[in-house]
């Protein structure tokens, strides 16, 4: 893209180039010139141009090798004295630019606002999420790697006309304010069910419904929805069983939700959806539980543990074996001895429990083992009973019991500690079938207050005409995101005029003349005009375009009021004000579109569940609400980074994570109940398998392929998202591993061995494989797996070592956490500025890491930093770079 | 009383039920003039083995491969053409050559086979074209390209790709929407005074940007232009050139959801294409069976174990080529699908497969090295009697694939010399 070299702007080392001219023949010159070009490099070409703007990531490059002494790979080597000297020459060619006379903010081209982007927007306007937008094409990444690159947000004419529909869908939505609520009651025996033959069911509660246990039992109803909007369908159902049971709503034929109960107990759960008015086609299904994965030519085996014929035989045996006993005291009167029995008797009870609980093991099925746990927990109040009779006959206190009960006892209450922990990693394939009591509806949902005060004054303006013409142009300069002229209102009130002139009603010529706005170039794309004095040349950007710019990379929707208002009082021409705005803004709800966009597109899992779906046979327990949950927790660790301003490396090294039950779970942690993500410190184990990204689902599920992991994919993206090295391209016939390798005889280690038996796969692959062997105890879902038999030791080509995800962790964020600052900088700037970052942002970057390394790169102190940068505040008409005058 | 055949749109209007019109006589044109030509384009990714794909034989007299056994019961209704090399490299680039014939380069392509014939025929039909595909966009970049770009093979101007559509509800609601009636000219009239005023608006836009800036604002102006010729269509309904011979079975509107199962996803956007050409909705069609770098996995074909990408790179290894083998196969049952569904609608004397052409393809010859001569190529359908089928057609050494494209652009009404300024001739044998 940019044209123009500006070999003017470099100060010619040409001594240097002498000098280094004869370094490189000497070692450099017989794999990299006219003959042979290793790795397509010909660095006798470079030389000769000595062009460090146009060839600046060679150069830096080259700096590079010399620096580790990577290359030249064998003899003849340099001596360490020509190792210093070259890397002094090379240093004087790529640093021979001058950065001041280079200065460019670069050139952004006008931004089509984004799918997102649009459907924010338009909430924000109207203070209702109808989420008119839902039927644009999804953006693509451009070359950023985000999709909000500005250079790759194109229109075409079926999406123009896919706009004016969404414009009416968004301006019709607010008819939800004005019609009558539906709020339907409808009984499940009241409802069709399609098996005839198929009776109520009484439930213990003393409701009727039906149980969907099959596939085929639907009930069904349907429903009149008036307008536009958001409706809640809930349902009261218990599980057949104490496992969970999921009722599938469909609407229409088409999936909207699964409605999960947790047990037998009735209760009520629920999903909202957004409906068009007309009547609409309900069916209520039973998910059946996933079938047991069925290997071709052998018997089906169950998923679970199953128990012997005489398991009760043995948990009886063993119960009495294992059991903690108090020692009957001698010569003791009655009535202590019979405390004694009473107390051991109870606890034999006890371990019968923990003894199922064994037999099961962490194979077991989970619903089995939560149903011995409790009664483990059920059983134990026996003995809480007995305790305080018994220490009182005995004459000790209660802790010197527990005291000296322990000390004599320390095997088995080890053993039964052991035993209580036991989990079965997955949430369990056993589920219940739902038993429905009754479906409500009612809608449309209203907006959270706060939108109200604005959705009241939109729909009075428009249906009603209450202030319309105050209250449009307030819109139009909140749609356009700046300041409007009297010109321009007239401009579109006109369109309302002509359309009641010729016989149209308010409320039909206002909301045609909202479409018109909300069609409008100036809404769908975020002009950022440059002033008339500038010349259409180099400008800085007004505090208006400023809060624009950073609304769309904080919120991805158009200023609020205080923002607009800061703009408009000169607040953001000043850091503090600045600042303040920023830290406001992050705490803001709204800057959830920051923290699922930024690090879903950068770290590449956004489209896990959506298009990216391991495979249903081999993981039959990856579902939404899981992948779900694996984003929420990256999700909620930037949010928490940014918000508190910790430093950078927390993403990667942190002691505490984000989790709901499913989540840990997955992860094998016990403790945490319910499903909000909440935060858990971790410690110990969990520490080390955990805490920061590389232990995370998201990126470890998505880093994987549908049916395995893959340390090639995991390695390349630790070399590439994480510390910013290109891991270069394989050769086209470099040839990829099946999907069932690893599992016909050899380890996928071994395979990889193989693999790389060409030296032109080894020079990247060397780079790339140890990293992500390091992160191969984790399976294709992000579980741990203990096999001992994976080995994930691996060395750098620099001779770093490091064993499995603790040493792969410690060695990026003590060798390596600047290389991954600089990635985080770049990308959040790229981010930001939607585009591409070109040479001259190299000083930008620099000094933004410079200003914030020293308080260890913390989070929203490099946001302000960016926000305040050059580039972030100007804006240049042409693509092509021109000398500054 | 003048007796006027009834359009069929009066009877599509609304249809939201799987019922099969009412046949009905008065549909039947009087005189009806010769049935239209339609361009279907379909992209297949990842390349296919080309031991289990190359013919043997030449001409007339030649024998299926294994990938290509599906297509036996339509033999003489496609020819196979060999040969003709792609140029580029990589999955992004030989995905954005298929229907351009030139490489992408710096985001800068040429103007698309199917966007070409649209611009030339499109008016004469509602939608100048239909672009379905099934996988949304992909991340990352390779070969210095975004893997996004592999998204598509149409591309309406050298910068402007065309999205695919890959729900099949907002495609079916596009196609078969209410154009005529009463509802649909309100709307017509109060979207045509909006459009210009937006109009006005970026034209006042576009005098006080700069150059790039006005590119993107011409995109938009385009956009609107195109709008409003459909708008007026609603307004001022020309007379339907052509009224299907047989009334078209009517699927019912799909989910709003993806479907999961990716046979069932891809079969409905090939029903949908199907009803666009039969109720003349539009003449030009273009499909993307899966991304250009589709990672899709195929576990569900039996012995399948890796995803097709993946599969693609297979070194000669036997288990690897037998499993992409079996995935190339289960393509052409979906191509055979698609043109025996074709084949059994009738339109005047022939059928709808006789009055089409069908180009189906790779951007790649072998996924295993990015082999980019020798594309794998069918070119199905006669073209209304233009096209000369039941051959293999070998090209000379060093045909660049441009010129199939230009072979199918002239038998599709194309008048021009070259196509993209690529091409070196017409394929020869292949024009009746």
């Amino acid at each position: 893209m940019w044209r123009l070299l500006p070999l003017l702007l470099v100060i010619s080392p040409v001594i240097a180039e002498e000098k280094l001219e004869a370094f490189f023949s000497e070692y450099c010159y017989k794999c990299h010139d006219e003959d042979v070009q290793k790795g397509d490099l010909r660095l006798d070409l470079i030389a000769a141009k000595s062009d460090p703007i146009a060839d600046r990531k060679i150069w830096l490059a080259i700096l590079e090798q010399l620096d580790t002494r990577e290359m030249p790979p064998k003899d003849p080597l340099p001596t360490g004295h020509e190792y210093l000297a070259a890397t002094e020459w090379v240093e004087e060619i790529a640093n021979s630019i001058d950065w001041e006379a280079l200065k460019h903010p670069g050139h952004v081209t006008l931004p089509r606002l984004t799918k997102a982007e649009y459907n924010n927007t338009i909430r924000d306007l109207f203070g209702l999420d109808s989420q008119p937008g839902r039927t644009l094409s999804p953006d693509a990444e451009g070359r950023t790697g985000f999709t909000n690159d500005r250079d790759n947000l194109f229109l075409t004419s079926a999406e123009l006309e896919k706009y004016i529909e969404s414009a009416e869908i968004a301006v019709e939505a607010l008819h939800s304010f004005e019609v009558e609520k539906v709020s339907e009651h409808r009984e499940a025996e009241d409802m069709f069910m399609t098996e005839m033959r198929t009776q109520p069911a009484n439930f213990t509660d003393g409701s009727v419904g039906h149980v969907l246990s099959s596939g085929q039992k639907t009930l069904y109803t349907s429903i009149e929805i008036p307008a536009y909007g958001f409706y809640r369908f809930s349902i009261r159902a218990g599980s057949t069983n104490s496992s969970p049971a999921t009722a599938l709503l469909r609407i229409d034929d088409s999936l909207v939700g699964e409605l999960r109960v947790r047990g037998r107990e009735h209760e009520v759960a629920w999903v909202e959806g957004f409906l068009s008015p007309g009547v609409h086609q309900l069916t209520l299904n039973g998910e059946l539980p996933p079938k047991v994965k069925k290997e071709r030519g052998k018997k089906a085996t169950p998923k679970f543990t199953v128990l012997r014929d005489n398991a009760n035989e043995i948990v009886g045996r063993e119960s009495l074996a294992n059991s903690p006993q108090f020692p009957e005291p001698e010569d003791a009167p009655k009535e202590l001895r019979v405390l004694v029995l009473d107390w051991n008797r109870n606890e034999k009870a006890v371990q019968r429990a923990y003894e199922w609980l064994r037999l099961h093991g962490e194979t077991g099925d989970p619903a089995e083992l939560r149903r011995f746990k409790k009664y483990v927990i059920d059983r134990g109040q026996a003995l809480e009973e007995v305790r305080p009779r018994l220490t009182k006959a005995l004459g000790v206190s209660v802790e010197e019991f527990d005291k000296s009960y322990a000390k004599i006892n320390a095997d088995h209450l080890a053993d039964r500690k052991a035993l209580f922990a036991l989990e079965n990693g997955g949430e369990g394939i056993r589920r219940g079938f739902p038993g429905i009591d009754w479906l409500e509806i009612e809608g449309p949902v209203m907006p959270q207050e706060g939108e109200s005060k604005i959705a009241n004054e939109a729909t009075a303006a428009i249906l009603n005409g209450e202030n319309w013409e105050g209250w449009f142009a307030d819109f139009l300069s909140q749609a356009f995101r700046m300041p409007v002229t009297d010109d321009d209102v007239a401009k579109y009130l006109s369109l309302y005029e002509t359309s009641v002139a010729e016989g149209a009603a308010h409320a039909d010529a206002a909301s045609q003349t909202v479409v018109a706005v909300l069609v409008s170039p100036r809404f769908l794309y975020r002009s950022e005009e440059l002033p008339v004095e500038s010349n259409r040349g180099l400008a800085k950007l007004s505090d208006y375009q400023a809060a624009s710019r950073l609304s769309y990379f904080f919120w991805q929707t158009c200023p609020d009021a205080e923002l607009k208002a800061a703009a408009g009082n000169g607040e953001l021409s000043d850091a503090q004000g600045t600042q303040r705005q920023i830290a406001r803004m992050l705490k803001d709800e709204k800057s959830r579109a920051l923290f699922s966009t930024f690090p879903g597109q950068w770290l590449g899992y956004e489209a896990l569940g959506e298009s990216v779906i391991p495979d249903g046979k081999l993981f039959p327990e990856f579902d939404r609400d899981l992948s779900e949950s694996m984003k929420e927790e990256t999700r909620m660790l930037f949010a928490r980074v940014f918000r508190e301003n910790s430093s950078l490396l927390d993403l990667v090294a942190c002691d505490a994570t984000y989790l709901n039950q499913r989540l840990a779970n997955h992860y094998g942690i016990s403790g945490v109940s319910g499903d909000e993500l909440q935060l858990v410190s971790l410690d110990g184990d969990a520490l080390t398998k955990r805490g920061g990204l590389l232990g995370m689902g998201s990126v470890l599920t998505a880093t994987s392929t549908p049916v395995r992991t893959s340390p090639v994919l995991r390695g390349v993206w630790v070399m590439e998202r994480l510390l910013g090295e290109e891991p270069g391209n394989p050769p086209a016939d470099a040839g990829e591993l099946a999907g069932n390798a690893g599992s016909r005889g050899k380890t996928l280690r071994e395979e990889l061995e193989i693999h790389r038996d060409r030296e032109d796969c080894a020079g990247c692959h060397d780079k790339i494989d140890p990293l992500g062997f390091g992160l191969e105890e984790f399976d294709a879902l992000g579980r741990w797996r203990d096999d001992p038999k994976i080995d994930t030791s691996g060395e750098l080509p620099d001779g770093t070592k490091f064993t499995g995800v603790g040493d792969l962790r410690k060695y990026l964020v003590e060798e390596r956490a600047d290389d991954f600052a600089q990635v985080v900088v770049e990308r959040l700037l790229s981010f930001a500025l939607g585009r591409e970052l070109q040479f001259f942002d190299e000083p930008v970057v620099d000094g933004i890491l410079e200003k914030t390394k020293a308080d260890g790169f913390r989070a929203r102190a490099v946001v302000e930093a960016i926000v305040s940068s050059y580039p972030f505040r100007h804006q240049h008409p042409s693509p092509d770079l021109e000398l500054n005058p | 009383m003048i007796h006027r055949p009834l359009s069929r749109r009066t009877l599509l209007r609304g249809i939201g039920a799987s019922l099969a019109l009412p046949y009905l006589e008065m549909m039947e044109a009087k005189g009806a003039t010769a049935a239209p030509k339609r361009l279907c384009s379909i992209f297949q990714p990842n390349g296919v083995y080309p031991k289990a794909w190359d013919v043997s034989g030449v001409g007339a007299d030649f024998q299926l491969s294994p990938i290509l056994s599906p297509l036996k019961p339509l033999m003489g209704d496609f020819s196979v053409i060999s040969g003709a090399d792609n140029l580029g490299q990589g999955h992004v680039q030989l995905t954005g050559s298929f229907l351009t014939g030139t490489q992408i380069n710096h985001q800068i392509n040429a103007v698309s086979l199917d966007q070409q014939v649209a611009a030339l025929v499109g008016n004469r039909t509602p939608l100048s074209s239909v672009v379905l595909g099934t996988e949304p966009p992909r991340q990352g970049v390779a070969s210095g390209e975004p893997i996004a770009y592999a998204n598509t093979v149409s591309w309406s101007s050298p910068t402007t790709r065309v999205s695919p559509e890959i729900n099949p509800q907002v495609a079916f609601d596009r196609i078969f929407r209410d154009r005529t009636g009463p509802a649909a000219k309100c709307e017509a009239i109060r979207r045509s005074s909006v459009l210009d005023l937006v109009m006005d608006e970026a034209k006042s836009l576009r005098r006080r940007a700069g150059s790039t800036d006005q590119a993107k604002i011409d995109e938009y102006l385009q956009s609107v232009r195109e709008v409003e010729v459909r708008l007026e269509k609603t307004l001022d309904p020309p007379e339907p050139e052509w009224v299907p011979t047989m009334p078209p079975e009517m699927i019912g509107r799909p989910g709003p959801a993806l479907p999961t199962d990716r046979q069932e996803h891809l079969r409905i956007m090939m029903d949908l294409m199907l009803l666009a050409f039969w109720t003349d909705t539009t003449r030009v069609g273009t499909l993307m069976t899966a991304h250009g770098f589709s990672r899709q996995n195929f576990s569900f074909l039996e012995g399948v174990t890796s995803d097709h990408h993946g599969m693609s790179h297979h070194k000669d290894k036997e288990d690897l080529t037998t499993e992409y083998t079996r995935v190339s196969t289960w393509y052409m049952e979906q191509l055979s699908y698609l043109l025996g569904r074709m084949k059994s609608i009738r339109e005047g004397d022939g059928n709808l497969l006789d009055n089409s052409i069908v180009f189906y393809g790779s951007g790649m010859k072998d996924g295993n090295g990015h082999v980019k001569n020798d594309l794998p190529i069918i070119v199905a359908g006669h073209g209304g009697g233009s096209l000369k089928q039941g051959q293999h057609l070998r090209c000379a050494k060093g045909t660049p694939h441009s010129n199939v494209l230009h072979t199918i652009g002239r038998a599709m009404g194309l008048e021009q010399e070259t196509f993209n300024g690529v091409s070196t001739g017409l394929v020869d044998g292949l024009i009746v």
